[in-house]
């Protein structure tokens, strides 16, 4: 709780989801740099609504972090994402924050990653 | 680089949904119809900018200092190793395409049938004008294309159908 | 240059009209694959390619090599064998008897990824089609997929565009396509047109499925599943194809999406295709079931058992197996890292015809030639059909089912 109100913001919970990139996935195997890929796996699509409560404007970067792991990304704004949500493909840098609980799911939380979200000065 | 990144999604999403629009571009220039680029007027030159006859550099006055942010943006839609076919006026941005074929299967029906008195002719059989070729398109047949025949029907089928703004149909 | 017809082994469309030109035993020029296709057949020629045999990262014969292998199945007291996505019907046949031989525990990736699916059409709970009956489908429905990046030729090739209908001055009607998904994809921009895109939230797909059966039987429930049923009573022929967003929203509990589509059959013909990534997964789903009853998840210790603890993924989490063989699969840079750290304190056998990031911390690699390009055979596509593959490439490096057949052949004896 700021009291100055919105100027330096703590992280906020969001859940994740991953999607399948072909771009991404040709990268792989295609002779593109290492850079290439970085740049198109590290990115997540987030509402204006967490947008906003960040306190950060669309292309900043955010750090996601969770028990198993935390990277850092660039926040892009989806107009259509839901708030609490954030939409990413999935990478060797989504492996960091995923698990598996089988008292929870019986598949890995691939489409359900709980995170929290700062922005990164 | 994040104001890159920001630019070309920019970019991403003006392919996608609509093409650039000669006024959109004419209200970035510098509008004193000074011809120093060959075009007549302004507006002139945002017409051969869309038909790719012209590139931004070729309006001097673009390349002063106060014009930099103009220039970055006009290069941010048009720059891009992109080739034209002259024939068809048809840009194909391989970077984008993924070789879906949608373009593909919808031009072979656009080249095949005719809307004939409300009626849907079959025509000839004729080879098809695009072709995934190692993973993006690629124009195999433009005599097949119906802007190349005479007089040409200006087609736009495969520009609106493909989803991912790698077609672009420039004149 | 000659010019040969090719079976793309990179997705389970398993596209059959691609066409190369070939100079000197390389493709040279590759018509009609896709993006993804492209990339991986240019992928299988590329310098990077390894194919040798490393035992310890070095490298040694492919006698050693599979000796080696023999020997420590051989010695494992709780082996597992785990992939074969990627292989032909006869390499996964191998490998099946394999596991039988060795009383080993044998899985693949429908194991977290669509299994209890193919396992629900396999035992004919739900109703399912052919691609080539699809094309008739007057209503195409995918759900939790988006099959412009998963399977870029999906709706060139099979569904959307294919209506013998619809051939008209190359016009489609943007109303035979439904899409159900969590976020706008190229797919929902076709559908949102024509207001066919089901916007749910993530997680959702339970209640929706609730709703539309609430509905069916008289009672109240979402709008949106209204309109959707509305949608399916309209039609005549219409196809779910089931994606990877779907089952991980469902978690693998079909149970309330076959009574949906079963109630749905009462007012139209309704099939579920399974949208199945690697390419012959619903062969080895079919081997495995017509042997046991079951797609995957079998151990073979006491005859044949199944069970969630034979997952691969409870497996690697309690540290069962001491000796794990891999074929065509790579969970080091597909999985979470939490869980496949594991694989560090385990014996790891990789056949694989790419570098991968599982062949990295493999005890023993033994470098496959690419089936359905280097090497012949048959694989099942995800409806259920079977498409025999064409070898254009000569290589004398074996296929897995050469070197699975070997390492047979040793265990027995
Ligand atoms: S050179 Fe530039 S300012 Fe002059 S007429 Fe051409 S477009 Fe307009
Ligand atoms: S240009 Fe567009 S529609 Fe054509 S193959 Fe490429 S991505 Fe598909
Ligand atoms: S403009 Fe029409 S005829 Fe020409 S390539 Fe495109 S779809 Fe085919
Ligand atoms: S859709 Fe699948 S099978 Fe067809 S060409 Fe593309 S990757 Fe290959």
């Amino acid at each position: 709780m700021n009291p100055l109100g919105g100027e330096k913001s703590s992280p906020i919970p969001i859940v994740i989801i991953t999607y399948k990139d072909l771009f991404l996935w040709a990268a792989r195997y295609k002779s593109v740099s290492d850079v290439d890929y970085e740049r198109r796996a590290a990115q997540i699509s987030l509402s204006a609504d967490d947008l906003k409560s960040l306190g950060i404007d669309d292309s900043a970067q955010v750090r996601l972090a969770n028990e198993f792991g935390s990277i850092v990304v660039q926040a892009k704004l989806d107009p259509r994402c839901p708030k609490g949500f954030g939409f990413m493909p999935r990478s060797r840098l989504t492996n960091r924050l995923t698990n598996y609980d089988p008292t929870r799911a019986k598949n890995p939380n691939f489409k359900r990653i709980e995170v929290t979200v700062e922005p990164v000065s | 680089m994040p104001g890159r990144n920001s630019t070309t999604r920019g970019r991403d999403e003006l392919a996608k949904r609509e093409r650039p629009q000669p006024l959109y571009l004419f209200q970035m220039l510098p509008r004193t119809n000074c011809k120093l680029c060959g075009c007549k007027t302004c507006m002139a030159f945002a017409f051969s900018l869309i038909s790719r006859d012209k590139k931004p550099e070729d309006c001097p006055p673009l390349l002063e200092d106060a014009y930099k942010p103009t220039l970055d943006q006009l290069k941010e839609i048009f720059g891009g190793d992109v080739e034209v076919n002259p024939d068809t006026g048809l840009l194909i941005e391989e970077d984008k395409c993924v070789g879906c074929g949608d373009c593909v299967v919808v031009c072979k029906k656009a080249i095949t049938t005719m809307v004939y008195g409300g009626m849907v002719v079959q025509r000839e059989d004729k080879p098809m004008v695009l072709q995934v070729v190692d993973g993006t398109v690629q124009v195999v047949n433009w005599r097949s294309c119906k802007r190349a025949e005479d007089p040409p029907d200006y087609c736009r089928v495969c520009e609106e159908k493909c989803r991912f703004g790698a077609l672009e149909l420039v004149k | 240059m000659i010019q040969e017809k090719l079976v793309c082994t990179t997705c389970a469309c398993l596209c059959d009209d691609i066409e190369v030109e070939i100079e000197e035993n390389r493709i040279s020029k590759i018509r009609n694959a896709c993006r993804k296709g492209s990339s991986l057949i240019y992928a299988s020629q590329s310098d990077k390619r390894h194919a040798s045999y490393l035992i310890y990262g070095q490298k040694v014969s492919q006698d050693e090599a599979v000796e080696k292998t023999s020997r420590l199945l051989n010695q494992a007291e709780s082996p597992l064998l785990f992939g074969f996505d990627n292989s032909t019907l006869e390499a996964q046949s191998t490998a099946i008897e394999l596991a039988e031989a060795l009383g080993a525990t044998i899985d693949d990736t429908s194991s977290f990824r669509q299994g209890e699916l193919v396992q629900t059409i396999l035992s004919n709970l739900n109703p399912t089609c052919s691609l080539d009956e699809a094309k008739d489908a007057d209503l195409v429905i995918y759900w939790g997929s988006n099959p412009y990046h998963s399977h870029p030729r999906h709706l060139s090739h099979f569904s959307y565009y294919t209506h013998p209908k619809y051939e008209e001055a190359g016009w489609f009607p943007e109303s035979r396509l439904i899409s159900i998904e969590v976020r706008d994809t190229e797919t929902t921009e076709i559908c949102d047109k024509s207001f066919r895109f089901f916007r749910i939230l993530p997680g959702e797909d339970p209640d929706f499925i609730a709703s539309v059966l609430a509905i069916i039987e008289g009672k109240k429930g979402r709008e949106d599943a209204g309109e959707f049923l509305k949608s399916i009573k309209s039609s005549s022929f219409c196809v779910i194809y089931a994606g990877p967003g779907l089952d991980y929203s469902l978690d693998g509990e079909y149970q309330t999406f076959n009574r949906m589509v079963n109630r749905l059959g009462e007012c139209t013909r309704i099939a579920v295709i399974p949208m199945i990534d690697p390419y012959n997964m619903r062969g080895f789903n079919q081997l495995l079931f017509d042997k046991t009853g079951f797609v995957n998840r079998v151990n073979f210790a006491n005859g044949a058992s199944h069970g969630l603890e034979f997952s691969f993924l409870e497996q690697v989490r309690n540290n069962v197996p001491d000796c794990i063989l891999i074929a065509g699969s790579d969970p080091l840079s597909s999985l979470p890292d939490s869980l496949v750290k594991n694989l560090g304190d385990i014996t790891i056998i990789t056949l694989d015809p790419f570098l991968t990031a599982t062949t990295r911390i493999s005890d023993v690699v033994l470098g496959i030639a690419v089936s359905g390009l280097e090497t012949g055979g048959n694989a099942i596509r995800m409806d259920g059909t079977e498409i025999s593959l064409n070898r254009v490439i000569s290589t004398s490096i074996p296929g897995d089912e050469e070197i699975i057949r070997r390492l047979l052949d040793m265990v027995k004896r």
